[in-house]
């Protein structure tokens, strides 16, 4: 899983401090993504590729000839795609921050280039060394390419898992000590945070309660790997219904923080109801949803739990 | 209970809804007596502000009578008079104890919707969209008031409903407009816009301490009522260049304050208008910022820029250049009321105000749909309605 960002990773005030008890800053960045060898490497091939690519837009002719490819009609518009092609994953490799499927396509775009050469190796006795020379350029970027998209793979690669990474935190204006204590204690509406207990407890997730700077309450921070029910595809679709992990837990924090320091929790005309509601009172019993807090005092939640 | 509600663009119907009950122990229910629509409900109306659905009730200036308290209220009493302010606080959370509660962080159950669009979420609003909570509004006979005991004001005997009613959003927002200017003595303000909240902005600057105020508008009664009941000079935008006439009045220093309370659908003339029109119809901005790239452009150097009028999304041609090059400060935000109405309510007592002035329709609940079109339409010399129940 990945953690979050360090304790106390907090930029200190430098400029007011006195220089021989200067505190160094630091690169704030999530535990877990340190590596960035495949980067440059990608960066370097995206250049080429959009370098090439415009090559083979602008001028199809001279680099078919310049291949040993015949510069006919047909060659050119082969050569334009191509060219096209090339731009896609340059320039893919170069604004994507992980272009890990772009480093994939340049490989797949290496072997049709390599058939392409080959066949003509195979078929022509004209310009035989100009051919071997292409192929043996595509092999060399073909190895780059393989070894891009390898390293980007490696790169900043979850170190466990494949779950869904969730990071999320909130300020709760009240100690430390209370705000851990009615964590414990909460048994939120849809189980989130039990959730997270368990999981934490499987290793697979935790929260962190640190102080808040300038008497702020209480930061809780959460951090947890979930597993989504369809990869990829059940995460959109959760994200759509407003049920993916990350919203539930932000909510379920909310909930927590709401509690906390309100007593109450906290709900609409429209957000009393599951699903599309307008915003005018609801007839009959609150639906789906806990009934009003029975006793106790705001500012107390765990009496309210 | 019959309610107004958004039945969508343009369109407000008087409907039959279940009576509000109380959900939570700071819960209470008021019995509206009075309230008014809002020169930012017509954004709701023109279909400006996303997440609206229909069936919504509208309205977030209303005050009335409690009815019902939830058990941890202890400062109201079933009969109290109340204004209630429009954004809902729960005076816990850090943005409430600094007395920033139109940004309290509990009130908004919708607050990822708020946070999607705008990075994080302000409080929840009264009958203000789903994105600020989805809360039923006060243009109905009874509201939920959640937070009871932080957000009403009782009012005491003697002041009419009229002199209390503005208390709950228009007065507290004008009035920190032009605190947000930090007026000095001798200072020139200039407010766009002469719509309710313009009008006690000019008269809460010349509270505050201005030497003069000019007002800019188009409508020629709007523009006689700043000058007669809140006492400001005015231009008529479709009369003269406002930056021109603002330079040639105040020594080509330019204002030492512009406060915008237009916000989001400023009109204009010429190509930019068109511009913003057009980019506005196909939903490549969400504002027209006409006003406020004029307020900017026409502050002194080192002055202050204090925007109060609405905006939802996204703005074009900003002129930021002029705002950093020049230095000048630029403060808004939604009005912090509830730090505010105690104050007002002092100097509506103290004869010092008279927030009335403004009200140029007085009638029943069920006239509402009527009245957003007379409204829209700056029908009948229409500047504030009060709908009574």
């Amino acid at each position: 899983m990945r953690p979050s960002y360090g304790e106390g990773a907090r930029a200190g005030g430098l400029a007011v401090r006195a220089p021989g008890a200067l505190v160094g800053g630091r690169h704030l960045q999530p535990q877990g993504a340190v590596r960035h060898e495949g980067r440059a490497l990608a960066r370097a091939l995206g250049w080429f590729s959009v370098g090439l690519g415009l090559a083979q837009v602008l001028a199809p002719r001279r680099v078919a000839r310049l291949t040993g490819l015949p510069d006919d009609e047909g060659m050119q518009r082969t050569m334009r795609l191509f060219g096209l092609r090339e731009l896609m994953s340059g320039v893919g490799l170069l604004t994507r921050p992980r272009p890990i499927s772009f480093a994939w396509a340049r490989v797949g775009g290496d072997l049709i280039d390599a058939a392409l050469l080959g066949r003509e190796l195979a078929l022509t006795d004209q310009c035989r060394a100009r051919l071997a020379t292409g192929l043996a350029t595509v092999g060399l970027a073909g190895a780059l390419d393989v070894t891009c998209a390898v390293r980007l793979g490696q790169d900043e690669a979850p170190t466990e898992g494949r779950g869904m990474h969730v990071t999320k935190a909130i300020t709760i204006n009240r100690p430390v000590d209370e705000v851990r204590q009615a964590f414990g204690a909460l048994h939120d509406r849809r189980g989130d945070l039990d959730l997270l207990r368990r999981l934490a407890g499987r290793g697979r997730g935790g929260v962190s309660f640190r102080e808040a700077p300038g008497g702020r309450g209480t930061e809780v921070c959460v951090s947890l790997e979930a597993d989504v029910f369809g990869g990829k595809l059940g995460e959109v679709a959760a994200k759509l219904r407003h049920n993916a992990p990350d919203q539930r837990i932000s909510e379920a924090l909310r909930a927590l923080k709401a509690l906390v320091e309100t007593g109450v929790e906290v709900c609409s005309d429209a957000t009393l109801e599951r699903g599309k509601h307008p915003a005018q009172p609801t007839a009959g019993e609150r639906r789906g949803r806990r009934e009003r807090p029975r006793s106790g005092e705001p500012r107390h939640p765990t009496t309210w739990a | 209970m019959r309610a107004a509600c958004w039945m969508g663009k343009q369109k407000v119907e008087v409907h039959e809804v279940p009576d509000p009950r109380i959900l939570n122990a700071r819960d209470c229910i008021v019995r509206v007596t009075s309230t008014a629509i809002c020169g930012s409900d017509l954004h709701l109306y023109n279909g400006f502000v996303p997440t609206m659905q229909k069936g919504d009730v509208l309205g977030h200036e209303f005050m009335g009578e409690v009815v019902e308290v939830g058990h941890a209220v202890r400062n109201l009493r079933v009969g109290d008079r109340v204004v209630v302010p429009f954004p809902i606080a729960c005076g816990a959370c850090n943005a409430c104890e600094r007395q920033m509660f139109s940004l309290c962080e509990n009130s908004n159950p919708n607050a990822w919707m708020a946070e999607k669009l705008w990075g994080h979420s302000p409080a929840g609003i009264f009958g203000y969209s789903h994105l600020l909570g989805g809360y039923a509004g006060g243009q109905a006979e009874y509201v939920r008031v959640p937070f009871a005991d932080v957000g009403p004001i009782k009012v005491p005997d003697g002041m009419s409903d009229d002199e209390a009613l503005f208390l709950s959003d228009i007065l507290p927002t004008g009035y920190m407009g032009a605190e947000m200017c930090d007026i000095q003595p001798g200072d020139v303000v200039a407010v766009w816009g002469c719509g309710p909240v313009g009008q006690f902005a000019i008269a809460s600057a010349y509270l505050l301490g201005a030497e003069r105020v000019i007002a800019i508008d188009r409508f020629p009664y709007r523009l006689r009522v700043a000058r007669e009941r809140a006492g400001a000079e005015t231009l008529n935008y479709e009369e003269v260049n406002v930056l021109e006439a603002l330079n040639e009045l105040t020594g080509g220093r330019g204002p030492d304050a512009c406060i915008d309370a237009v916000g989001l659908e400023a009109h204009g003339h010429g190509p930019i208008y068109a511009y913003d029109r057009a980019k506005q119809m196909v939903k490549s901005e969400t504002g027209r910022p006409i006003a406020l790239r004029e307020a900017i452009m026409a502050c002194r150097n080192g002055g202050t820029v204090s925007v109060i009028g609405v905006y939802g999304g996204f703005i074009d041609k900003f002129p930021m250049g002029s705002l950093m090059n020049r230095s000048l400060t630029l403060r808004t935000g939604q009005c912090h009321v509830q730090r505010y109405m105690a104050p007002l309510l002092e100097r509506i007592q103290g004869g010092e105000i008279d927030p009335t002035f403004i009200i140029t329709h007085r009638t029943r609940l069920e006239d509402a749909p009527q009245m957003y079109e007379t409204f829209l339409g700056k029908a009948d010399d229409c500047l504030k309605v009060v709908l009574k129940n």
